[in-house]
């Protein structure tokens, strides 16, 4: 975790402080880190739901999730930002299934934001240039290695979901993960150089 | 790693399955079996670690959105209405103008404490948590903060890999007393660790770490603790 030489709460204050904050009921750093996520995590559960009411119900329990395991966060394991989206994911991923009827386009996902090569103005306040590379990456992949990657890493899917969804066997369609996931991967090797 | 591509061992049949766990998207046998063989080579935990690095960026590639009005009004009324007995008098929504007034003091002045309040039932909306740096051998090794509340809490982090063991943290009170508020382990990475502080009598003056010999490794001195 990083220390900050900043005095009081503010927007330098770190994720890993609020949720020390949270896990012993104080309630501006509850508050602190409601505004600082809200957008982030209604997004994720939006793009994946589709559903604006749906997704409302998503974010709201996930973060009633995070805030019920505050004190169990283990900064050693993972980032808070990482461990907030796995549990907003999760959340809609669940309620996907759950709800069938909700249309759903995966392409509405692929062919937006989450490729395009533009970046985006919450990757420099990441702090790292991490999501940016890894955008960028992600919009130099084959499509079918794309899709694959999309479906499984933010909807969820299975191989073998993919395979059937893309009519491909499923050696095919984990190998298109497979691949898709190394080429990202070499973008953390460049990250760390 | 062991094999090759003439024969291919372990690794190589991982290949596929490694990066659908990193996904989170691996199941049954193939699961148990990839942890197996992940717990036991050095290489493949590696490369599990950079490919779970991936699957949690991809996740943030979502672009933010507005979520709709009264959002966070409608999240902190439940937030009361889920209230555990440790979650207890919540405040959150009269606080919600508060603390936005907190952030514009906080950023605007720089403030390090205004008013310690610990064990005063009606808090002022202008305190705010004060940091120290943690030093050792005159470097700074981490950061104590403590912030007013009911309870009053501390938190300690420690630049990671310095120390191994467990170590007890020791504060000095604005009122003289001396009280172990509690142990921890110093483990690899970047360790933290919160507890809820006893009443303070006014603010704390000073925390350090004493290792199981009952020596300093660390320790933190507030410059502004607890004006009155």
């Amino acid at each position: 975790m990083r220390y900050s030489r900043d005095r009081g709460y503010g927007h330098d204050t770190s994720d890993e402080v609020l949720l020390a904050g949270i896990a012993l009921d104080d309630e501006q750093a509850t508050l602190l880190f409601v505004r600082r996520y809200q957008h982030r995590l209604f997004g994720l559960a939006i793009g994946i739901v589709g559903d604006p009411r749906l997704a409302e119900e998503v974010a709201q329990e996930a973060f009633i999730r995070i805030f019920r395991h505050a004190e169990v966060f283990d900064a050693r394991r993972a980032s808070v930002t990482a461990w907030a989206f796995t549990i907003t994911r999760n959340l809609a991923i669940d309620v996907l299934r759950v709800r069938r009827d909700v249309p759903i386009d995966p392409d509405d996902l692929l062919f937006g934001a989450l490729a395009s090569n533009e970046r985006a103005p919450d990757d420099a306040a990441a702090g790292t240039d991490v999501l940016g590379r890894v955008r960028a990456a992600l919009a130099e992949l084959p499509i079918d290695q794309r899709r694959a990657v999309v479906l499984a890493a933010v909807y969820g899917r299975s191989a073998a979901e993919i395979a059937r969804a893309e009519s491909i066997p499923l050696g095919t369609a984990k190998g298109r993960i497979r691949l898709g996931m190394a080429k990202l991967r070499g973008v953390l090797e460049v990250e760390v150089r | 790693m062991s094999g090759d591509a003439l024969n291919p061992g372990p690794c190589s049949a991982m290949a596929d399955d490694l990066p659908l766990l990193a996904l989170g998207t691996l199941s049954g046998r193939s699961r148990s079996a990839v942890l197996d063989h992940v717990e036991s080579c050095a290489h493949c935990r590696a490369e599990l670690e950079q490919l779970s690095v991936v699957a949690e960026t991809l996740q943030q590639l979502t672009p933010e959105v507005q979520p709709p009005l009264g959002f966070e009004s409608r999240l902190l009324e439940r937030l009361q209405g889920e209230a555990t007995p440790r979650r207890r008098s919540r405040r959150l929504v009269l606080l919600s103008a508060a603390a936005a007034v907190l952030v514009v003091v906080s950023l605007g002045v720089g403030v390090l404490v205004h008013r310690w309040t610990a064990g005063v039932s009606d808090r002022s909306v202008a305190t705010a948590p004060a940091t120290a740096e943690l030093t050792s051998g005159g470097k700074v090794v981490g950061s104590v903060l403590v912030a007013p509340g009911s309870p009053a809490w501390m938190l300690v982090t420690v630049e990671g890999g310095r120390w191994q063991g467990t170590v007890s943290c020791e504060v000095t009170l604005a009122d003289g007393r001396v009280a172990t508020v509690g142990t921890f382990s110093l483990a690899g990475g970047y360790p933290s660790w919160a507890v809820a502080l006893p009443a303070t009598g006014g603010g704390v003056r000073s925390a350090r770490l004493i290792d199981s010999n009952g020596a300093t490794v660390a320790s933190a001195r507030f410059r502004v603790w607890a004006p009155e």
